[in-house]
């Protein structure tokens, strides 16, 4: 009876040691409460729910428009505080995604978005193609196609660049919801014409 | 389940419970740029990263044969125009500061009644700061202590680490201490050691939107190349320039009040970069400025000079 005791009390140590790890391999749980949406007048817009099942708005952004980023939603990754909740956030673990072609984007809003300093913001480090002067930071995008990377790579690298390159300065879009699924698939089919 | 794997069970629950809050509290999993290892507090540190110091910007003269040789002003970490040559535009900027200074209250009070008429009695104090405050304990920034003095001596409540008026006297203030060189003791154990090992993990922490630390644009490949319309520079010997005329950011009002302390462009990088942008004076950005600051020992202050690498363009809303 006290083996069986044991036994049960080292099973449920070990799996309350790893749960942290577990935890760790899923999408943070306060990104679940920052939603995209697309309105009718096409704007994308960012919304930061009250919590996971409460949707009342605590503050909206409309990404490309006039205003910064709120602090709201910013607090929701780890931060330089020391005295903010933010400051117990972990570090996004690596994700990686699976691709499945084609690209299926529309070259003029991945334009909008990749050359747009409230958005994608691309262009703070890429020069891009139709003829866009950007940073020296990252390579030269503007004939990124005549590489032939294969489209699963390009994605990983805009969804989470650490998969490839962990100290990188680049953002991890995907991972961070800066940007969705179709936001990326946007940005290639404007970086990768004709693929 | 019989009785004891129950009791088994919630034993190992209650472990779990346990390492669980003692996981939260300490065992936070960051990422960071590599590179925090090679940091020394001493201006000269930057031999590990950028490794232009000795060659091109290490005091006056060398800047000077540096242009002369035709080097970049990137790769003189911009110290030619941020660092040599002081500001008309700063200098005029500095006038409110003056008078902010010398102002005195219904009461008949004001900074110049303790400090002297022209600062006499703050000459040099910029080369120590951040230092530990005698009363309360903790690590204080310049702009701290011009709160702390016009709440306790002045009865103000005005003068907040981020107003128009805190930034003014401290550029003011900052001035008094041109030509003086940086001397910070972060080796000695202590509350000024402690916040300098925080600053220096928190400057190479991962953050925010991006996922982007301090460190990012500041040690290369970024720093000194293109950003935006902007080159970020090394961080080493940069804190000797601050508070700094900033054009083209302006502080409250229409006129020429570009002026940033260091505070306040910690605060404008967080923002710039999606990452949650703290209170000025927070003990997070006192920590960072400790770093900065420590990292620029041994080089002078300059102060007013100006910085003025923006490309505007590129700000103006796209259509």
């Amino acid at each position: 009876m006290i083996r069986t005791m044991i036994r049960d009390g080292i099973v449920a140590f070990a799996l309350a040691l790893m749960l942290p790890f577990a935890a760790g391999a899923q999408m943070s749980p306060q990104l679940e409460r920052l939603e995209h949406v697309q309105t009718p007048d096409g704007q994308t817009k960012l919304i930061l729910k009250t919590s996971k099942t409460d949707p009342k708005p605590v503050v909206e952004w409309v990404a490309g428009g006039p205003a910064f980023m709120p602090p709201d939603i910013l607090k929701l990754y780890p931060c330089h505080s020391v005295e903010e909740p933010c400051a117990n956030i972990p570090a996004p673990a690596v994700e990686k995604v699976a691709f499945k072609g084609p690209i299926n984007g529309n070259a003029k809003r991945g334009e909008a978005i990749a050359i747009n300093i409230r958005w994608g913001n691309c262009i703070a480090c890429h020069s891009l193609p139709n003829g866009h002067k950007g940073g020296t930071i990252g390579i030269d995008l503007s004939a990124y196609a005549s590489l032939n990377h294969p489209l699963d790579y390009v994605y990983q690298r805009i969804w989470d660049n650490r998969a490839f390159a962990p100290d990188a300065h680049m953002p991890i879009y995907g991972t961070n919801k800066v940007l969705l699924d179709q936001d990326i698939r946007d940005v290639m089919a404007f970086i990768l014409p004709g693929k | 389940m019989d009785k004891p794997a129950i009791l088994g069970a919630l034993l190992g629950l209650g472990v779990f419970g346990f390492t669980a809050v003692g996981a939260m509290a300490q065992d936070v999993r960051r990422e960071h740029v590599p590179g925090r290892e090679k940091v020394i507090p001493h201006v000269s540190g930057d031999r590990h990263f950028s490794n232009t110091y000795d060659s091109n910007w290490k005091d006056e003269a060398t800047i000077r044969a540096a242009i002369k040789k035709g080097v970049p002003s990137r790769e003189i970490n911009f110290k030619d125009f941020r660092w040599l040559q002081k500001s008309l535009d700063g200098d005029m900027a500095m006038d409110e500061g003056r008078e902010l200074y010398a102002k005195k209250d219904a009461k008949g009070r004001s900074c110049a009644g303790c400090h002297g008429d022209g600062g006499e009695k703050l000459k040099g104090i910029q080369a120590g700061y951040p230092k530990v405050h005698a009363r309360t304990g903790k690590v204080t920034v310049i702009p701290t202590q011009i709160r702390i003095c016009a709440e306790e001596r002045l009865e103000r409540n005005d003068l907040k680490e981020d107003t128009r008026a805190n930034a003014m006297l401290a550029f003011f203030i900052g001035s008094l201490s041109d030509g003086k060189v940086i001397n910070i003791d972060v080796t000695s154990p202590g509350p000024l050691k402690d916040s300098y090992e925080r600053g220096k993990e928190l400057f190479f922490r991962r953050t925010g939107m991006f996922h982007f630390a301090c460190a990012h644009c500041h040690t290369a490949p970024t720093a000194t190349s293109y950003i935006r319309g902007q080159r970020p520079s090394t961080f080493f010997g940069d804190a000797s320039q601050y508070p700094i005329w900033h054009y083209p950011f302006q502080l409250p009002g229409q006129d020429r009040g570009f002026v940033f302390t260091l505070q306040h462009q910690i605060r404008s990088c967080q923002t710039l970069s999606r990452m949650y942008p703290g209170q000025e004076g927070s003990p997070g950005f006192v920590d960072i400025e400790v770093f900065l600051t420590a990292v620029s020992n041994g080089y002078k202050i300059s102060i007013p000079t100006m910085q003025h690498n923006m490309q505007m363009e590129y700000l103006k809303e796209r259509e």
